[in-house]
């Protein structure tokens, strides 16, 4: 699940980090990448990497025709607007009983048995697309690309003044971020078997930003400290036995700690702007 | 068609007071006060606890309550929003802590009371008819009581020195303070008001339906909805945006289904922040 939740809080501190811009909607591409998998990939018994590739593609193209209006907009605007696409999509999860079987949610996706033996050999599939991850952001940082998106972070003003379009640069991270994001949820509807609209509700996105903010934003380090912190946490809170509320009360306690004390997060580079 | 019509205005105008609580905090410090659907389920129990759990007759719970909802939202200014302002937040930072507030508040009440729903009157209703169409008597009672709340508002906004002091913190807080105004004070009332506007809905809707501490979020999107609708002109285009998107939502459930509801109102948003994110009532600021 560490696997998991790094790949969804990488791609969604890729957005946030790198262009400032508040994301709400992540879970519901991840949503996406998990109903496509259990809907087209489990019934056609498509193998793993074009399965990969697959929900790649899909889930980008659904960020492209996203991203053009989305793009344009900036801070409470932009929010409000993830907002708006990810409470669509839920609803659209939850309603469309043809297609998503709604409230009762898809049970018996494929496991992992189907391409590998064992947990042992899922686990080593998770570590290795956590890597692959990785390295894809790490690259992306460090690139000219990465170098504009800095920028574009720190004063939008200035790239434009390098006669480059800012809304451009949105666009593509929105893409990449929402195509992650869809990787994550073909990841996790393989590995649980059983999905339904409420493991990518409105709440879970929220759960992500915090956990993106407590790990910290701009390097690939932050979104791997963010998922062992929630990962962990949630596995401490369960072996304790202590009830949902008082999680969730801990975690917002942490969130407000974290950007009171340490707005960098626990190994980020620089704070939310 | 006209029950549903007649239940988008009353819907409408109980909207209106909660997006107008909202747009005196948004318009003035521009903060996205997430706490605030914290607030709307705060309200909410709060009556629960003085009417059902300690017995005080109805009207002294509701006052009780609006004192609470009022304190509430001046403590989270005072205490969370003024002290991180002092630490150098931005606008995004005022938005997470305020989330972190609406997921500690939201959840110590689902902690306290418990997830599910609570009823405050175990009574149904009683209804009248006009024209053919059936209104129950909470429906009646919130019409009344909000309208009568928008009207007060107004009045205090438009007609009286706070709100004269309330509208040009809005315009320009930073020139309010140079002119030798007590901007704290200002805010404060601001902060103070919207408590106030928060807790009215929050008791009618409550004892007409019940509570549960997940209410607040689908509430609060609604008023900011409404207010993007509206536009930030003005505090009088909130109220208009909600009347749009209540009756918007009646046709939807009329036509379609209420299970599509959410879908169409944030259709309507994307549809408002690409082509008119002003809103209907645009504010026109002179460029000095």
């Amino acid at each position: 699940m560490i696997g998991i939740y790094y790949i969804l809080v990488s791609s969604t501190q890729l957005l946030i980090g790198m262009t400032n811009l508040v994301s709400l909607s992540q879970t519901a591409f991840c949503g996406i990448g998990a109903y496509f998998t259990a809907t087209f990939i489990t019934i056609n018994k498509i193998p793993f990497i074009p399965s990969l590739l697959l929900v790649f593609i899909f889930t980008g193209f659904i960020a492209f025709v996203v991203s053009f209006p989305l793009a344009k907009l900036k801070e409470d605007y932009f929010i409000l607007a993830t907002i708006g696409f990810q409470t669509i999509v839920y609803t659209i999860f939850r309603n469309s009983k043809n297609i998503t079987n709604g409230h009762d949610g898809i049970s018996g996706i494929i496991e992992y048995g189907l391409f590998f033996d064992n947990k042992i050999s899922y686990l080593a599939l998770v570590l290795i697309v956590s890597i692959a991850v990785y390295f894809i952001i790490y690259k992306l940082i460090n690139s000219p690309f990465g170098r504009s998106l800095q920028i574009l972070r720190e004063d939008e003003l200035l790239l434009i003044s390098t006669g480059r379009n800012p809304v451009k640069y949105k666009e593509q991270v929105f893409i990449i971020s929402g195509a992650l994001a869809g990787i994550a949820g073909f990841l996790l509807a393989s590995y649980v078997s059983y999905i339904n609209p409420d493991n990518f509700s409105l709440d879970e996105s929220i759960f992500i930003l915090c956990a993106v903010i407590i790990g910290g934003l701009g390097n690939a380090r932050g979104s791997l400290i963010g998922a062992i912190f929630v990962v962990i946490l949630q596995e401490a809170i369960r072996f304790l036995q202590i009830d949902a509320p008082v999680k969730e009360i801990i975690y917002g306690i942490i969130l407000l700690a974290i950007i009171y004390y340490r707005p960098r997060g626990l190994a980020g580079s620089y704070s939310l702007n | 068609m006209l029950q549903f019509l007649i239940n988008g205005v009353v819907d409408g105008v109980v909207l209106s007071v909660i997006t107008l609580g909202f747009s005196l905090v948004y318009f003035t410090s521009r903060i996205f006060h997430i706490a605030y659907a914290f607030l709307f389920v705060l309200g909410g129990y709060t009556l629960y606890s003085f009417y059902t759990h300690l017995a005080i007759p109805l009207l002294p719970s509701i006052g009780l309550t609006i004192i609470v909802c009022a304190f509430f939202s001046w403590f989270i200014d005072k205490f969370f929003y003024q002290n991180f302002e002092k630490k150098g937040a931005t606008h995004n930072i005022l938005l997470i802590a305020s989330l972190g507030i609406f997921i500690i508040g939201i959840n110590s009440l689902a902690y306290f009371f418990g997830p599910g729903q609570v009823i405050l009157s175990k009574d149904l209703s009683e209804s009248i008819l006009i024209a053919g169409q059936i209104i129950t008597h909470n429906k009646i009672t919130q019409l009344t009581t909000c309208m009568f709340t928008i009207i007060l508002v107004l009045v205090l906004l438009y007609k009286t020195n706070i709100g004269l002091m309330i509208r040009a913190f809005r315009d320009n807080a930073k020139l309010m303070g140079i002119l030798g105004y007590n901007t704290k004070n200002v805010r404060g009332r601001v902060f103070i008001l919207s408590g106030i506007l928060i807790a009215i809905p929050a008791c009618l809707l409550s004892f007409d339906k019940g509570v549960d501490p997940y209410l607040g979020m689908p509430v609060f999107l609604n008023a900011v909805v409404a207010m993007i609708i509206g536009g930030t002109g003005d505090f009088k285009a909130p109220i208009i945006g909600a009347f749009i998107l209540s009756l918007s939502q009646a046709i939807v459930i009329y036509f379609l289904d209420a299970k599509w509801e959410p879908l169409v109102t944030f259709v309507i948003l994307i549809i408002f922040l690409l082509f008119l994110p002003s809103g209907i009532f645009k504010q026109t600021e002179r460029e000095i």
